[in-house]
């Protein structure tokens, strides 16, 4: 249990952004957080460290989020994916330098939508990447795919995302 | 070359894609007395049954199919093998000159023959 606490403390954080973040809805994504927790502690005699743990965690939860995205479409019984929910529960906390006369919080969440927009495989693998600051190495282990697998989602996400914020350019 | 790719070929990444790290979340204070709850809660099953669910299961059961078709053949050829025991004992008893034990030089011809089997007697 000390265990587990000290993989809420150290990843409970990238956990629950990119649940936010792929299902776009608070209640849910904190139902995920905590059955990630529950399969870590589960599996966690299984883990061999032959990827990192944080890369781990976050595979586990991403596997859930994808389930319940799945779920959903079929409960939705369309076949165009899931309505982003308005409320994904994310809080701004800047990071890095901006120019202050642009009013950042309101670029970050106009961007934010612009990445709710975007087909499952590419919000997973922009969120990984921007929002979480993974490596190309972590993602290919936490998502289970290639790294050319991985860099065209990003490509074909950027594409998308520079095409949705047109005016930003 | 596109505008918006490097010299090796990948997109530069645009200023404003940095904004992505700017939104985050955190778990709710209550997420780990949550989890002790569910863990609590969650019925203890056997040794052997979350051991099936493991791919050793799978494994294991590949390679019992695999000793068991080897063992079922090995058995089969040994049946096969044990059958000239048989057939040697079978010849035995009827001679093996193809007499059947009938001694067929004591035996005279029947009756009368025809044309035909004289000339091939003689």
């Amino acid at each position: 249990m000390v265990a587990l606490e000290l993989v809420l403390e150290r990843f409970g954080g990238a956990m629950a952004t990119l649940a936010r973040s792929m299902l776009r809805d608070s209640t849910e994504a904190q139902d995920v957080v905590e059955e990630s927790l529950v399969r870590v502690h589960e599996a966690g005699p299984r883990f061999r460290g032959e990827r990192g743990l944080r890369t781990w965690v976050l595979r586990i939860t991403a596997n859930l989020c994808r389930d319940r995205l799945r779920r959903r479409r079929f409960t939705a019984g369309s076949l165009d994916g899931p309505t982003p929910i308005e409320d994904p529960g994310l809080r701004f906390d800047p990071v890095g330098n901006w120019d202050e006369s642009i009013d950042r919080r309101a670029l970050a969440e106009r961007l934010d939508e612009a990445i709710a927009g975007l087909p499952e495989d590419q919000r997973e693998a922009t969120v990984m990447r921007h929002r979480l600051g993974m490596s190309y190495e972590e993602m290919c282990e936490a998502l289970g795919v290639p790294l050319g697998t991985v860099k065209s989602r990003l490509a074909r996400a950027l594409t998308n995302l520079r095409r949705e914020l047109r005016d930003w350019e | 070359m596109n505008e918006h790719e490097d010299r090796i070929g990948e997109p530069v990444e645009p200023r404003w894609l940095r904004l992505a790290a700017d939104l985050r979340a955190e778990p709710s204070p209550a997420t780990m007395a949550r989890v002790r709850a569910r863990l609590a809660a969650r019925p203890v099953e056997p040794a052997w049954v979350r051991w099936l669910g493991r791919p050793a299961a799978l494994a294991t059961s590949v390679a019992l199919l695999i000793a068991c078709a080897w063992a079922g053949d090995a058995w089969l050829t040994a049946s096969t093998t044990a059958r000239p025991d048989d057939a040697y004992l079978v010849s035995s008893l009827l001679g093996e000159d193809g007499s059947f034990g009938l001694g067929l030089d004591e035996i005279e011809p029947a009756g009368p023959s025809s044309p035909d089997s004289e000339r091939v007697a003689r």
